[in-house]
């Protein structure tokens, strides 16, 4: 099965009212994505006689995106971008800084900075913001497919996109100038930054109300992958814990997630953490 | 009473719990783990995603009592059970002591009906995990 119709799988199996969801892509990970990867030009260049802390600053037009180790960004040290991903225009909020192998590949994005930057208005992490993209399409811009909706870099479906966009416009009314406006801001990497960054913001905050302190990314994607309900029980259960029994998820969501009746919590952290580094696995989503 | 009877009688089981070697963190005691109670609750498998109807902790046993957080699919109840005015004694997973309706629990189960329950342990950063007892779950 591919990664895009386990995804289909996914909508069919639990999408929640309102579509607030992604579509998960953590089977995919190993599969397509890697796949993905492997053919994607070299994204991390270091040629002799630079200096090592080059900050990733403004992406040159016309030449491919290069990233050089940051050891973590800082803020204002990237544009702030438009709708258009060009950085030419400032939004609101700043930077959340970030660092990992997630946050670089993004960074090497020519929206990566003002993604960086979205995610700063949101009072979210850059480095889980960079998570997400990891995540769901490796960084890459790609439309739909498959007879989904799900698209962009961030691969929300429309009606997730829609809902989020709104509630990140009105939790921050200075960004209306610097993105694109309807679904077609579903394939404006910045614009889509924005909406991604709201949901996550979403899911840590509610993470916060079951008494989940500090939520990390691997706890948000639990609450990505399992749902409002069960995702904080996951988040709270030892390695060997047996996700279905604690879930209840039926043997047909989990195989659309790439689990089984016999999957462990732990089995289900190290795929996220195998692909994102635990660093960026347990860093905060939350700017503090 | 009859809901809390029920988890009385699952805590006699979890008295013969086994110890876990994977645990991480530092034993927690007086408190042992319950399911959500999908049946009473009427939960459907999209309340299970969205976290519809699940209850809420309070920070008294009393319907009008501060919220302290909402409750996940696993809950932790006091040990022995302790229920007051229609609310059981519960923890939240960051360790703050609540009330939670009795109604909203249900003993952990494994399929062949016996009951059972989870360790809990303290991680540095204060969070409250569980370790499942081999085999129960909230489906059964």
């Amino acid at each position: 099965m591919s990664a895009r119709s386990r995804k289909n799988v996914c909508l069919q199996n639990g999408a929640p009212p309102g579509g607030r969801r992604w579509l998960w892509l953590v089977a995919g990970a190993s599969g397509a994505l890697a796949a993905q990867a492997a053919n994607a030009d070299p994204q991390v260049v270091l040629p002799n006689g630079l200096p090592v802390q080059v900050k990733p600053t403004y992406s040159e037009p016309g030449l491919p995106a290069f990233s050089f180790p940051t050891g973590g960004g800082s803020p204002g040290s990237v544009d702030t971008g438009n709708g258009g991903g060009d950085g030419s225009t400032s939004a609101g909020g700043g930077s959340s800084g970030g660092s990992g192998d997630a946050y670089n590949t993004m960074m090497a994005q020519s929206w990566g900075s003002a993604a960086a930057n979205a995610a700063g208005a949101m009072g979210v992490s850059a480095t889980a913001l960079a998570a997400t993209c990891v995540m769901e399409s490796n960084c890459q811009n790609v439309g739909a497919s498959g007879g989904g909706s799900a698209s962009g870099a961030f691969q929300m479906i429309n009606s997730t996109y829609t809902a989020d966009i709104s509630g990140a416009l009105a939790y921050d009314p200075a960004i209306s100038g610097s993105i694109v406006s309807g679904l077609a801001g579903q394939m404006d990497p910045t614009t889509e930054a924005y909406a991604a960054s709201y949901e996550l913001r979403g899911d840590a905050l509610l993470l916060e109300a079951k008494n989940i302190d500090n939520p990390t990314v691997l706890d948000a994607r639990a609450v990505y992958q399992f749902g409002a309900g069960a995702g904080p029980a996951v988040a709270a259960a030892q390695e060997s814990d047996n996700i279905a029994q604690l879930t209840g998820l039926s043997a047909a969501s989990l195989a659309a997630n790439g689990l089984n009746a016999s999957s462990t919590v732990g089995e289900w952290r190290s795929t996220i953490v195998n692909k994102l580094g635990s660093s960026t696995a347990y860093q905060a989503v939350l700017v503090q | 009473m009859r809901l809390a009877g029920l988890v009385v009688g699952a805590m006699i089981a979890l008295s013969e719990s086994d110890g876990y070697a994977d645990i991480v963190g530092t034993a927690v005691s007086g408190f042992q783990c319950v399911g959500i109670n999908i049946e009473t609750l009427r939960l459907t498998p999209d309340d299970l995603r969205t976290g519809n109807g699940f209850p809420w902790i309070l920070d008294s046993p009393n319907a009008e009592a501060k919220r302290l957080g909402q409750v996940s699919t696993i809950i932790y109840v006091a040990a022995p059970v302790t229920v007051d005015n229609g609310f059981i004694k519960t923890m939240t997973y960051n360790g703050k002591i609540g009330w939670l309706d009795e109604k909203a629990v249900r003993p952990l189960r494994r399929m062949d009906g016996s009951t059972g329950g989870c360790t809990l342990s303290r991680r540095p950063d204060g969070r409250i995990m569980f370790h499942l007892d081999p085999g129960v779950g909230i489906n059964y």
